[in-house]
């Protein structure tokens, strides 16, 4: 039964990302996108600025008491009224009239990608840990320090480069293309290409 | 307040794992032929994607404002690291945590400088590109 679970065709493959696709738009509120959330989990280290904002975004109250805290600071205590006199502003709200969720949230997202692959490859009977990404990978690249490196370098590179560009293969590629987003249309263009000049490059020289 | 959709976050996390596993998006060599030509069944899998998605956002999302992607300066220089990123790995950011859960342990150095050059991006934007970002509604 391990063949279900292996190498599945295109017409097979296609639709289901389709359903996973709009699916998750429909349950969420906004657009599948793993770059987009690898950052917002990043920025509670990186960008805590971002981060506060968008945490505070998503309580009105606490956002009320942060501004009225920031106008006593500056202006005294007399020319705030007092708490609970005023209406907070409403919750920012996503296009779908949700409000946005906290990175942890997508911190779940991303834990359950890795148990996706766990719970995969043990239905394909083949759980075990390795140190490769198999035959062709270390044939390139080594195996050992110098893949280990390598692979280092290069997601550095994907990680700058998905934030950069402001998607990846599910935010622009799947999502984007399919709503036929400009941005997402030449991000898919710019990096399907790099990937194909590199990899051909690859072929060539090593 | 409404409770954050944890649950929810979790199956489709699962679900998008193990379907990229079984795609085989997960597997180096896979990748690699899809990149080359070689074997078009990833490619054919990846606009099948785009073209069911199209479809479906066409029925349910009629009227409905979804978060842009607008072209901005760093569109294109962003999209050649992650493709030069990609094709070295076998992995976009997806990619990098399933293969870490399929057992590749070397997959972690992925991660891991995944999470550094996101982690980096933000203060080199500031620092140096200051353009504005795209808005973001997630």
């Amino acid at each position: 039964m391990s063949e279900w679970f292996t190498a599945w065709p295109w017409w097979v493959g296609g639709p289901v990302f389709g359903v996973l696709v709009v699916g998750y738009w429909k349950l969420v509120g906004f657009p599948i996108g793993t770059s987009g959330s690898l950052g917002r989990v990043t920025d509670v280290v990186s960008d805590r600025e971002s981060a506060k904002a968008e945490a505070a975004l998503e309580d009105p109250d606490a956002l009320a008491a942060a501004l009225r805290a920031a106008t006593m600071e500056q202006f005294g205590a007399d020319a705030v009224p007092a708490a609970g006199s005023t209406t907070p502003p409403p919750a920012a709200l996503t296009s779908t009239g949700r409000p946005p969720l906290p990175w942890t949230a997508h911190l779940v997202f991303l834990l359950g990608m890795g148990v996706g692959g766990i719970v995969a490859t043990s239905l394909r009977g083949n759980l075990q840990l390795t140190t490769s990404l198999g035959q062709s990978h270390a044939t390139i690249f080594g195996t050992g320090i110098s893949a280990a490196l390598v692979l280092l370098g290069a997601g550095i590179l994907i990680g700058f480069g998905t934030r950069m560009g402001g998607g990846c293969s599910s935010g622009h590629g799947l999502s984007g293309c399919s709503r036929l987003q400009p941005g997402s249309l030449i991000g898919t263009g710019a990096f399907f290409g790099a990937a194909v000049a590199i990899s051909f490059l690859i072929e060539r020289v090593l | 307040m409404q409770s954050p959709p944890f649950l929810r976050m979790a199956i489709l996390g699962v679900l998008f794992g193990f379907a990229f596993s079984c795609m085989g998006f997960t597997d180096f060599e896979e990748v690699h032929k899809m990149f080359t030509f070689a074997d078009l069944r990833l490619f054919l899998t990846f606009c099948g994607g785009v073209a069911l998605s199209m479809v479906g956002f066409l029925l349910l999302a009629r009227g409905q404002r979804i978060q842009r992607r607008p072209f901005h300066p760093g569109t294109i220089p962003g999209g050649v690291l992650f493709g030069i990123g990609w094709a070295l790995t076998g992995a976009c950011p997806s990619g990098a945590l399933v293969q870490l859960g399929e057992g590749k342990l070397i997959a972690g150095f992925t991660l891991i400088g995944l999470l550094l050059g996101s982690a980096l991006y933000p203060v080199v934007h500031k620092r140096i590109f200051g353009w504005p970002l795209e808005v973001c509604e997630a």
